[in-house]
Order: structure tokens, then C-alpha cells, then sequence
């Protein structure tokens, strides 16, 4: 047998249960029924109007495109362009953070979703070599990751935040290095010399990335390089050693499900979730998305808010069935992204004071979930 | 002409019934001809779902686990439905349209998760391991060791290198297929397919189960 017939002998046939098989054919049939619906209606475009595809009325080449996935937009040009200058230099240095990434998208960075590994949320816990919950009253360091973890982190803060988590990684390794696994921990400061959110200026990263890994340059893969180095510890293990890995990973992480360290990191998991959904209802960050829309309407392109941009291009890119449909939505994208530079450098600007202001909510937030045993699972 | 002294009523329902006879009376209705009628009628677009759910899910299920299977697969349909007036069946057919629906589906699945996990470093590196073949097998148990380890070394390649590996040899696909759906040169699907069997190689266990002859016999 050859290497191909032997994988082929060990082909594994599962079947989806019934009721997977249902689910899937009314979710098809009610997007279905949706475009059977808009077709036998009068073609309404509407700001609000669902869902996200972009288009360029004036462009022909959108004869192709589907009704339901129009959305209105305008492409000014030189006009727009120099009243976006104009509000740059204006805003230009109200925020050293170099990432374009949305604080409101925050439906990827903290929470887990499946069965992958929680991102952000464990990094939100205190050091397992302490046995005091979150430093409350390091307002900076607290403030650093808060600022970090919701996106609108400056360089400097990014590094002190990772330099908490290299602390804690570096007791992991020596965990794992006694369990007989490798494990190693970066240098902060070369972490976010890594990323380009952090590494590049705002403007610089728009007109290279667009609006970032979730929109059209993720399709690209224009971040594959980014791949944590470390990731080759993991590279030549068998399945059966990545399992074992695994468990030895949650062996010397939380070694005592009870134990404080492990309660702080569940607690500051679920306030910092409830604290996500907090931040965007406060008055002063529903002015700010009005003068950040806009802002970009200025510009020529029609946002209700961060996220609603964000998601229009997401969708579109997962759309995209070939590259050079990809390459032509990045290239609208970072023409988006360039123009949303100064905007969203004023909206970070009073998210970060809102979230400096709303610093005791999270305090609160974090107190009553430690009172109440907050548990993993009822995070996200 | 016969045709042209019947009445109109009865020309109509002739040819009615020669569309019927050719369509729906027995003759099957090939894959691009449906995703041509439902552009005018979408509701025809349930029977793709109908012939291609299971083997979408299937694939979905090999390379990245049950749970994102469920999760995925009616994402795979909502976007062809939605992407259908693009599809070009003199490149590619449905099905293997949809396999790179389903690879684009999934890659914009965890890149999202991706995303949060790089700007975090390893705050909470581990590795996923709900992908693990093995776990599609209903009678685990009783695996023997060769499968054990045919399964454990597939499911040690990367997630990049086992979709390659598993779209050829256990979804059929050709070099010219995976080149289209991969959206790579047919070049780089030969070099990849070689780099990924000599993983493999590395990986398995130097039984003498098997001889490599995979390079000669690789389909066109």
C-alpha cells in the first residue's frame, strides 16, 4: 500500500445527528424565504437595511451582485479626502494607539466560542504564584489591561500587560518543563514588536492591512507570518502528545479548580464580558459612535457604527469565492480603513475616558461575580 | 408539422410535458442546471442542500471536528446560496464548489478565534484538539494500533496540510480540483500533496504497511 491507500483504509464516515440536518436546512430555507420575500417586494435600500456587502453604486460591476447585499455607499474623492486631512491633523495626536481594530467588535477578542482555546480571558487572572485576586487597587496596571483587552490599548500599555502575562507564562513553563514539555515564553516587548496593531502606526497599518485580520487581509493571509514562534513547540507532537500537552497545560495552570487564583481568573473572565456589553450603552460612547459615523460620512462612507463597518467587509470577505474578488474588496477596505484612521482615533479617545470613568462598575462587576462563583462556563 | 395545427392550449402543455419529461420525469437534473433555476426560483436550492449536506458536513467533520461540522456546515450553504450567481460550472463542479466554500467557511472561523488569540500571544496557548480524527470513529475502542496511528499522524499535520491531504485522498478530489478549490497553482497542490505524504512518513511508524509509490500513482 502506499501512503495515500493507507490514509484512505482509515477514512472515518460519521454522520451528523438528525436534528444537526434540520437545523441546517431551516437556517438555508429562512434565507431562502428572505430573498423570495425582498424580490417580491419593491427594492428599498435603507441605512439599516441588512446585510453587508459593499458596493459602489457608480460602479457597473455591480450588476452582479445580489439585491439583498447592496448597501448604499458613496465614494467621494478629493473633497472628502481633504476633510478627512483636515480632521487628521485636527485629532492627529489624541491617541498613540497604532491598531484600527473596533473597541465595540468585541465578539472575538475575550470570549471563547467553541471548542478552542479562551484567548484573552485567562490572561485576565492573577498570577498563579499569588493567591490575592485582581490588584483592584493598581488602578494603572488594571486600567492597562482593561485598555488592552478592549482593544484601544496604547503600545506602552500592551507591553505592561504582557509583561504580566510573561510573568505568569513563565511559571507554566517551568510547570511544563518538569511535566517533560517545552514551552516557551516570549519577551513582551517582542511580542508587540510583532504585531503590527501595535508596531505600526495607525495610519501606516491602515493603508497595509485594511481594517485588520477579520476583514479581507485575514482572507488574504496577510497575517500568516505572525504565527506565534512559539507555536513550534507544538509542531512534531503526535495526537496523543498534544493530548497529553493539553493536560498538562490545565494541570499547571489551574492545578486547584477551587483554588483563588482560579476563582479571580473565572470572576475577571465574566466582569470583563459584562463589562463589554456596559461600556457601548453609556451616553457619552452613543454620542461618540454618532460623531465617529459622522466622521466617516464626511468622507463618503455611511456607518452607523464601528462594528457595522467592521461586520460589512467580515461578511463580504467570507463571501468572497475567488481571490481576486478578495483583492478587489481589500482594496475598497483600505480605502475605508484609511479614511477611518482620524475618526476612530477620536472615538477611542472617549472610549478610553468611559472606561477610565467607568472603572468602578468593572470593580463592582468583578466583585459580584467572585461572590457568586463565576465558573468558565458561564462566560460568553 | 404536428405541433402547428394543435391548439395553443395543447402546444403549451407539449411542452410542458417535454420540459417535464426531460427534467423532472426521470432524467437527472445535473447540479449547475439547479443553481441556474434558482436564480429565478431560489427555493430550488434546497435540493443542492439535499444532495450535498452530508458530504459538506462530512468534510467539515474530518478536517476540524464535529462541533464546528454543526456549526459550519449550514454557514457553507447560506454562502453558496448567497455567492450561487458566481458559480462557473465550466470550472468547477458544484460539489467541489462547495468544498471551497466550506475551507473558506472555516478558515474565516478560526481566524476570528485567531485574532484574539494573537494580539493575547500565549496568554492561553493550547492546543485544540476537538479536531482529533480519532473522535469520529463511533467504535474508538476497538481502533487497532495501525489505525491509531494512521489517524494520530493525520491528525498531527497541520490544519493547511490535512485539508490537502484529506480533500485528495478522502474526498476524491483531483490535483485540478484542489487547485481550484485551494485557489493555489496546480504546481503547488503537487509539491504540497509530496511535503504532506513525507510528513506523514515521518510521522507513521516504519511498519513496512506500505511502500511509496504515492508520487507515481498520484491522479492527474
Amino acid at each position: 500500500m502506499n501512503i495515500d491507500e493507507v490514509v484512505a483504509a482509515h477514512r472515518p464516515t460519521p454522520l451528523p445527528q438528525d436534528d444537526v440536518v434540520g437545523r441546517h436546512r431551516s437556517t438555508l430555507d429562512r434565507r431562502i424565504a428572505a430573498e423570495s420575500t425582498a424580490e417580491s417586494q419593491p427594492v428599498r435600500r435603507s441605512r439599516n437595511a441588512p446585510p453587508a456587502q459593499i458596493i459602489h453604486l457608480d460602479d457597473p460591476r455591480n450588476g452582479d451582485r445580489s439585491g439583498h447585499q447592496r448597501r448604499s455607499r458613496r465614494r467621494l474623492t478629493t473633497v472628502a479626502a481633504a476633510g478627512v486631512l483636515v480632521l487628521a491633523a485636527t485629532v492627529g495626536t489624541l491617541s498613540l494607539r497604532s491598531e484600527v481594530d473596533p473597541p465595540a467588535a468585541v465578539d472575538t477578542a475575550g470570549a471563547p466560542t467553541s471548542t478552542m482555546a479562551a484567548p484573552a480571558a485567562t490572561a485576565m487572572a492573577v498570577p498563579t504564584t499569588s493567591a490575592a485576586p485582581v490588584a483592584l487597587g493598581a488602578d494603572a496596571l488594571l486600567l492597562a489591561r482593561l485598555y488592552t483587552l478592549l482593544e484601544v490599548g496604547t503600545r506602552t500599555e500592551a507591553i505592561a500587560f504582557f509583561e504580566e502575562i510573561a510573568a505568569e507564562e513563565a511559571n507554566v513553563a517551568d510547570c511544563m518543563l518538569a511535566a517533560g514539555f517545552q514551552y516557551t515564553v516570549m519577551d513582551p516587548t517582542e511580542d508587540v514588536t510583532r504585531l503590527p496593531w501595535y508596531s505600526m502606526p495607525a495610519d501606516e497599518f491602515a493603508a497595509r492591512y485594511g481594517l485588520g485580520n477579520s476583514g479581507a487581509a485575514g482572507h488574504l493571509r496577510l497575517f500568516d507570518d505572525l504565527r506565534d514562534p512559539a507555536e513550534d513547540d507544538l509542531l512534531n507532537l503526535t495526537s496523543a502528545q498534544r493530548q497529553a500537552y493539553n493536560t498538562a497545560v490545565g494541570e499547571c495552570r489551574r492545578s486547584d479548580p477551587n483554588s483563588e487564583a482560579v476563582r479571580a481568573s473565572n470572576a475577571s473572565e465574566l466582569a470583563l464580558e459584562q463589562f463589554r456589553e456596559l461600556v457601548p450603552t453609556d451616553d457619552r460612547i452613543v454620542a461618540a459612535t454618532a460623531t465617529w459615523s459622522a466622521c466617516l460620512a464626511a468622507a463618503g462612507f455611511e456607518y452607523d457604527s464601528l462594528q457595522e463597518m467592521r461586520n460589512s467587509f467580515g461578511t463580504a470577505a467570507a463571501y468572497s469565492t475567488s481571490r481576486a474578488q478578495l483583492e478587489e474588496l481589500f482594496a475598497d477596505e483600505v480605502v475605508t480603513a484609511i479614511a477611518n484612521v482620524p475618526c476612530q482615533q477620536v472615538f477611542d479617545a472617549a472610549y478610553r475616558d468611559v472606561v477610565l470613568d467607568r472603572l468602578g462598575d468593572f470593580t463592582r462587576l468583578y466583585d459580584t461575580a467572585l461572590a457568586s462563583g463565576a465558573t468558565v462556563d458561564a462566560v460568553g | 408539422m404536428i405541433g402547428s395545427v394543435l391548439p395553443s392550449s395543447i402546444r403549451r402543455s407539449r411542452r410542458e410535458l417535454s420540459r417535464l419529461s426531460g427534467k423532472h420525469c426521470g432524467m437527472p437534473i445535473d447540479d449547475a442546471e439547479v443553481v441556474q433555476a434558482s436564480l429565478t426560483d431560489p427555493a430550488r436550492f434546497g435540493e443542492l442542500f439535499d444532495r450535498h449536506h452530508l458530504v459538506v458536513w462530512t468534510y467539515l467533520a474530518r478536517v476540524a471536528g464535529r462541533d464546528l461540522a454543526d456549526e459550519l456546515a449550514a454557514d457553507v450553504f447560506v454562502v453558496a446560496f448567497e455567492r450561487r450567481a458566481s458559480f462557473d460550472p465550466t470550472r468547477a463542479a458544484f460539489r467541489s464548489w462547495l468544498y471551497g466554500i466550506a475551507t473558506n467557511v472555516l478558515r474565516t472561523r478560526l481566524r476570528s478565534e485567531r485574532r484574539g488569540r494573537l494580539a493575547f500571544a500565549r496568554a492561553a496557548r493550547q492546543v485544540d484538539v476537538s479536531d482529533d480524527p480519532i473522535t469520529l470513529f463511533d467504535d474508538a475502542e476497538e481502533l487497532s494500533t495501525t489505525s491509531r496511528a494512521v489517524i494520530g499522524a493525520i491528525g498531527a499535520l497541520t490544519r493547511a496540510d490535512r485539508e490537502l491531504i484529506l480533500l485528495f485522498v478522502w474526498e476524491g478530489l483531483s490535483y485540478a480540483e484542489l487547485a481550484e478549490v485551494l485557489e493555489v497553482p496546480i504546481g503547488t497542490v503537487r509539491s504540497r500533496l509530496s511535503r504532506v505524504r513525507g510528513r506523514l512518513r515521518e510521522l507513521l511508524p516504519s511498519s513496512g504497511q506500505y511502500v511509496d509509490t504515492s508520487e507515481r500513482e498520484a491522479r492527474p
